[in-house]
């Protein structure tokens, strides 16, 4: 039919994005538009512009990629103290020497390890730590993410009073989105939504990656074409329709964390330095930068402390916080080395890197663990130490009465004889691997207090949760033990439970008195295949003797951000609610789960598959809010009726 | 801040039914570029937004169209139409029925557009074109008498 080829062909007709976003500019600006010269003559200009954008930003991805990781040959820096804490840069030469170290490592064929004395904590140096020093901190409640008293859903937050970044926040009144460069303000009042302000962040950022909000202040990271540095827009939304900017600041680096405790926001990037690019005497090309938006200087040598690890690169973990009231920069620290997970409790930072030792008979992971002190938005290096084994991710990080607890899996490599060698005559060495599962107890200034090792062997860490006294956590390989540890006494850490159970939890999350939710998923015995995504509720009244009280498979779940996302789902203690996406050969669904004593599956909503792990669920009330890329429904709580959708 | 004027927030909106238009009028993206980012700028010029979102639409419509006669297209261009349409081979993938289309004369293709892409009936688009709806019916009609004549055996 002739009209619908016609339409068909047509709709193949489409505009470049370069010229759509070169007339969006020019609308930006109403008294230049006003004054707009004869277009054809505009038109040249502009297209040649664009043609040499886009060859920058070529080259610059090209330096970026060369920077490799590089081994050290030589022998530790004396500028490091025997306990393994960290020094800070006495000026930046020295910083600048270091990083010329690197361009200097071009071969591969030795790997030597940079041990330091004492730094490596083992079974044996154990025995010889007693210090138990107490160590005043905030309190780590881990029932963050209950919901206790609140009307409506928070994020799910690993540690009360320390908020984390998300897509999604409300205040109860207000629902601010964020999708796609562009974050959607509705207002929520009983049950109906209204689109009330939309901020556009596409003509001045590549990627609006996280939100906070908090009081008056709505808080936005973001990045720049380059991925040179990160931003922190800082809005009032006093009159939420009419957002006022109060400040943007940058920071070097790529975002690799955050967290709002009160009114300063803490921000933790990884800065790469492309060291064929760095001159002497020009700071700014080697020292990272901090401050208001192209006012950013570069921070003081003594606030970067330096970082020894065995595959060294050219590159600062940079902290700094900022106060949300006035959009300034209060205090920052740089690590020359970046970091791979951040945890963060009231009191405290830790950055943490993982690393990888090798000598003549073995190789292993461990992790360097960096504590910064934060009080008063004032942060401040404090230990650096090393424990064996990797970390999962933040949970498996903990701050309780003063010391720090881990859970780490351990990979130990064997080296086996072998006379071969390949092609660039390197010895081609055959390894046999095992792992197994650790738990370590640090005291406030980073020294071992207590270990468990051995945990585990031939499974890996699936997920973590410490709760006060008691630490929770599960390995599977084909089954999954969920582990219970009895760390009161943090010296004597005891394994007091373990529960057998097919599959696996991705995440647990307290559930209310004595009652603890796994999320994951479901494998068969003898394999270990994974088959569907699975809802467990763990009976944890006792912890010596933990049961999987109740379960339910979701059979036609193979995959889910519930999984590896610990802010995607909605999990309402209070309310028994458990909401997550699960995403299915026929389609993406958003389902909500009501547990009282057994789950029971009580809603379903069609998702559209892209983008359909961005979707959210909160609860407002007595209402309930699905949040997707392009709309937001509302629904009533007790039957979800629908009560109504905003597009935009 | 970071919000957009309505100008903007139109173009969002309508800068693909804008530009598809522009195209079926000048038959070349150059152009359709040219005349996409004059249009919005004259709405901006305006002032303000207007009464509403169909007569927004209807009034970018006759902007597209009053940008894109062929006095405003680059005097190359017109002077060199032969030319063009050889180099314009790889602008977009040919198909007998959007060149059959483009054949046609500037007019019928605009009420062509504007009733199978656009959707418009009789009524609506000679208010939108003001023109007489007799008019419009005998301009389509005759399109249509083109069209079947190069697109044999389709029907419309």
């Amino acid at each position: 039919m002739f009209s619908k080829k016609y339409k068909q062909e047509m709709d193949n007709i489409k505009i470049n994005a370069d010229v759509k976003n070169g007339v969006l500019e020019k609308l930006a600006d109403v008294k230049s538009a006003q004054n707009e010269k004869k277009y054809k003559r505009s038109k040249i200009l502009w297209r040649i512009g664009t043609a040499v954008t886009a060859c920058i930003i070529i080259a610059a991805a090209v330096f970026v990629n060369q920077n490799g990781n590089n081994n050290i040959n030589s022998a530790p820096e004396k500028d490091l103290s025997a306990s393994g804490d960290l020094i800070a840069a006495a000026s930046y030469d020295v910083i600048f020497n270091r990083i010329e170290e690197v361009r200097k490592q071009q071969n591969y064929n030795k790997v030597e390890d940079f041990l330091l004395e004492g730094s490596i904590v083992t079974a044996d140096d154990i025995m010889l730590y007693t210090k138990n020093e107490a160590f005043a901190t905030g309190t780590n409640d881990s029932d963050a993410s209950s919901n206790k008293g609140s009307s409506y859903t928070e994020t799910n937050n690993q540690v009360e009073g320390v908020d984390e970044a998300d897509i999604i926040k409300t205040d109860g009144k207000y629902i601010y989105a964020l999708y796609n460069n562009k974050v959607q303000i509705l207002k929520a009042q009983d049950g109906i939504l209204t689109l009330v302000n939309t901020l556009y962040l596409a003509e001045y950022f590549d990627y609006a990656s996280n939100m906070y909000l908090s009081s008056d202040r709505l808080i936005i990271t973001a990045l720049p074409g380059s991925y040179s540095k990160t931003y922190i827009v800082i809005l009032d939304i006093t009159d939420p329709a009419n957002a006022k900017e109060i400040s943007v600041c940058e920071q070097s680096g790529y975002y690799q964390d955050s967290r709002l405790i009160g009114d300063t926001l803490y921000l933790i990037t990884n800065y790469n330095i492309n060291y064929t690019h760095i001159y002497k005497d020009n700071p700014k090309s080697y020292i990272p930068c901090v401050g208001e938006k192209t006012k950013a200087e570069p921070v003081s040598a003594d606030s970067i402390y330096m970082y020894q690890c065995d595959d060294f690169e050219a590159s600062y973990t940079v902290a700094a916080s900022y106060n949300i009231g006035d959009g300034k920069l209060k205090s920052t620290q740089s690590v020359l080395g970046r970091c791979d997970s951040i945890y963060c409790s009231t009191e405290n930072i830790l950055a943490t890197r993982s690393c990888y030792h090798s000598d003549e008979n073995t190789d292993k992971n461990y992790t360097v663990v960096t504590r910064f002190a934060i009080s008063g938005g004032n942060i401040e290096y404090k230990a650096t130490a090393r424990i064996d084994g990797t970390l999962l991710n933040q949970f498996s990080m903990d701050e309780y009465n003063g010391n720090f607890r881990f859970v780490t899996t351990v990979t130990k490599y064997t080296k086996i004889e072998n006379n071969k060698t390949d092609n660039n005559s390197r010895m081609v060495v055959m390894q046999s691997t095992n792992t197994s599962t650790e738990l370590h107890i640090l005291d406030g200034n980073l020294e071992p207090l207590g270990l468990i090792k051995d945990l585990a062997p031939d499974e890996r860490i699936y997920s973590v949760r410490f709760m006060g006294d008691i630490a929770y956590f599960v390995t599977f390989r084909q089954t999954d033990p969920l582990f219970s540890a009895d760390l009161s006494d943090p010296e004597n850490p005891k394994i007091i439970g373990e529960l057998k159970i097919p599959g696996f939890s991705n995440y647990l999350f307290p559930f209310g008195e004595g009652k603890l939710l796994g999320l994951g998923m479901n494998a068969d015995e003898s394999t270990g295949i994974t088959e569907c995504m699975k809802l467990s509720m763990f009976d944890i009244s006792d912890p010596a003797n933990v049961t999987e009280s109740h379960k339910t498979s979701i059979t036609d779940t193979l995959n889910s951000n519930a999984l590896t996302d610990h802010k995607a789902s909605l999990i309402d203690q209070k309310r028994g609610l458990i909401g997550i996406v699960c995403y299915t050969d026929s389609g993406c669904y958003y389902r909500i789960f009501r547990f009282n004593n057994g789950f029971e599956k009580i809603a379903e909503f069609p998702l559209q598959k892209q983008d359909c792990f961005l979707t959210r669920g909160i609860i407002i009330n007595d209402n309930f809010y699905l949040i997707e890329g392009s709309r937001a429904s509302s629904f009533t709580l007790n039957d979800f009726a629908p009560v109504s959708t905003v597009k935009y | 801040m970071y919000e957009r004027n309505f100008a903007q927030i139109a173009f969002e909106k309508h800068s693909d039914t804008v530009y598809r238009l522009a195209f079926a009028r000048t038959k070349n993206k150059a152009d359709a570029d040219d005349v996409l980012q004059e249009v919005f700028l004259r709405y901006l010029k305006t002032g303000k937004k207007a009464s509403s979102d169909e007569h927004e639409l209807a009034l970018l419509i006759r902007i597209t169209i009053n940008c894109s006669k062929s006095l405003h297209t680059s005097a190359w261009h017109k002077n060199t139409t032969s030319l063009d349409e050889g180099l314009q081979a790889n602008e977009y993938e040919h198909n007998d029925t959007l060149d059959a289309v483009l054949k046609l004369p500037l007019k019928y293709r605009t009420v062509i557009h504007l009733h199978y892409y656009c959707g418009y009936s009789v009524e609506e688009i000679s208010k939108i074109i003001k023109t007489r709806p007799t008019t419009v019916k005998s301009q389509l009609f005759r399109a249509r008498e083109k069209l079947k004549k190069d697109l044999e055996g389709v029907e419309l």
